[in-house]
């Protein structure tokens, strides 16, 4: 791991509570200068704290909330109000009991009919298991805080580099060459460091990340078309801003007048991401190109 | 407790065992038992849902009372094992960015991000410390489900590593690979907002 990913929470807590002497502090500010979301926690902790801090009507507002609970839960018997289970669990859950029932019923069967019927010694057949479908794992409801993650998330082995050639060049500092340039303004470059990242390292976050990047600045730079092949190539490998790139992928596509495309971008957008930061603007842009549209 | 005024230990002033007691009494369905129960999970539901909501959103007064609700709701399935404090502020937690994700009062906030995506201005210092929040607030929900309930957790509520292990019931070792995955994906969601954190003050 590098320094930015060992957060130093301990160092954080004793900052917050004044309580941190010099070895400690020097330990922390080296970490800050790498790491932009604790420097971020560090920050803005006494806003969250005077946020969150007591106030007066506080007391009238949990008595509110309370009354109006009451009168909830009292009007309406908890069945009810339990969440109507999707379509498909009840589906799933169904075909679970169906199977359940027709192996049991068939262990059951078996052991009965076994010693009454004597079966000639014959090579066992193995089956192919029949495969259920695999639905995707939706998020555990408000009600039931989700279990403990059994496996998190294995850390990727960093790139190999030759151990005599310093400085190693590996995905996180062409990355950060790449994010200083762009950051300086320096579209070309940027542009030329996020290339030589996705074709020497491919496969990191790293490259995933930089599509992104490398879109948005050619989509400033009027060059649309190698723009929307970095966000497919971003959105191909389930980035992790795929908001930003679906966005991305929509300008561009206006930009290369594929309006009718463009159009089916956004709404991507907007089905994908519903809540997203830019579906204002995917309405926005919905609302003006289905007003005149031209192919 | 990490902060002066914050952290775990600011959301109730009822112990663990008395807490429980008044679960258990409120399990009976008395309305007079579910009240002195509510009220004293209330701090702890107030604040985990301002905390993700912000002191000004305007559907927050509704979430407390879902929260309250659902709290109450809960405890017929909850098995009095664990913390039962944590466990109500996880389902405060989760109840209210639910409702920050589906609310139709972050237009304006929307519009913010989307200029911040344009022209980075925290950097320039025009957006103020509200808006700092807020955008923070909004990219921590953007992360994992469960990244993003420790981040609340540890960033926003103040919590230290220890006190989220035991609300959330789970090791340490668990919290802080959950805080380092959490804090990876939101570093690439500021990097991506061109986010210059202002410093904390000498």
């Amino acid at each position: 791991m590098t320094r930015a990913e060992e957060h130093p929470e301990a160092l954080i807590d004793r900052a917050l509570r004044g309580a941190l002497d010099p070895g400690g502090q020097a330990t922390l500010d080296r970490h800050l200068a790498a790491c932009a979301v604790c420097a971020a926690q560090l920050a803005m902790a006494p806003r969250f704290e005077r946020e969150l801090a007591a106030q007066p009507r506080d007391e009238a507002l949990d008595l509110r909330a309370l009354d109006a609970a009451m009168r909830r839960m009292q009007g309406t018997p908890p069945v009810t109000r339990r969440r109507a289970l999707p379509s498909w669990f009840r589906w799933a859950a169904a075909a679970v009991l169906v199977v359940c029932g027709v192996s049991a019923a068939a262990a059951v069967i078996g052991r009965r009919i076994a010693p009454r019927v004597a079966i000639p010694a014959a090579p066992p057949v193995e089956r192919p298991a029949a495969r259920a479908p695999v639905r995707p794992v939706e998020t555990a409801p408000a009600e039931t805080p989700p279990p403990p993650e059994p496996v998190e998330a294995a850390a990727k082995p960093a790139p190999r580099v030759h151990a005599s050639s310093p400085p190693a060049v590996t995905a996180a500092s062409l990355f950060e060459r790449g994010e200083t340039l762009r950051r300086e303004g320096k579209a070309g470059p940027a542009i030329a460091t996020y290339r030589r990242l996705q074709v020497t390292f491919p496969g990191t976050s790293e490259a995933r990340l930089s599509f992104a990047f490398a879109g948005q600045l050619l989509l400033a730079q009027r060059r649309p078309d190698e723009a929307l092949a970095q966000f497919d190539h971003h959105l191909k490998a389930g980035g992790e801003v795929g908001e930003e790139a679906l966005a991305g992928r929509a300008t561009a596509l206006e930009q290369l007048r594929r309006t009718a495309d463009a159009i089916a971008a956004w709404k991507s957008l907007l089905a994908r991401y519903p809540g997203s930061v830019y579906a204002g603007r995917a309405r926005a842009r919905l609302d003006e190109l289905t007003a005149s549209p031209s192919q | 407790m990490v902060r002066a005024n914050g952290g775990a230990d600011a959301a109730s002033k009822a112990d663990p065992a008395t807490l429980d007691a008044l679960a258990r009494e409120a399990l009976g369905q008395d309305p007079d038992a579910v009240r002195r129960f509510v009220l004293a999970i209330a701090p702890a539901i107030r604040r985990a849902c301002r905390g993700v909501m912000g002191p000004r959103h305007t559907d927050l007064e509704d979430t407390i009372q879902d929260c309250f609700i659902d709290a109450t709701r809960g405890l017929a399935g909850y098995r009095f094992e664990g913390n039962l404090l944590g466990y109500v502020t996880r389902i405060a937690i989760n109840r209210a960015l639910a409702s920050r994700r589906r609310s139709v009062a972050r237009v304006r906030h929307l519009q913010l991000l989307e200029d911040l995506h344009d022209e980075s201005p925290l950097a320039d210092g025009s957006a103020g410390e509200i808006e700092r929040t807020e955008v923070m607030r909004d990219l921590i929900r953007r992360v994992r489900p469960i990244q993003a309930e420790t981040l609340i957790m540890r960033v926003v509520l103040g919590f230290s590593v220890e006190e989220i292990a035991v609300a959330t019931d789970v090791s340490v070792n668990t919290v802080k690979t959950r805080l380092r995955l959490g804090k990876k994906a939101l570093r690439k969601l500021l990097t991506w907002h061109a986010w210059e954190p202002e410093r904390k003050p000498e």
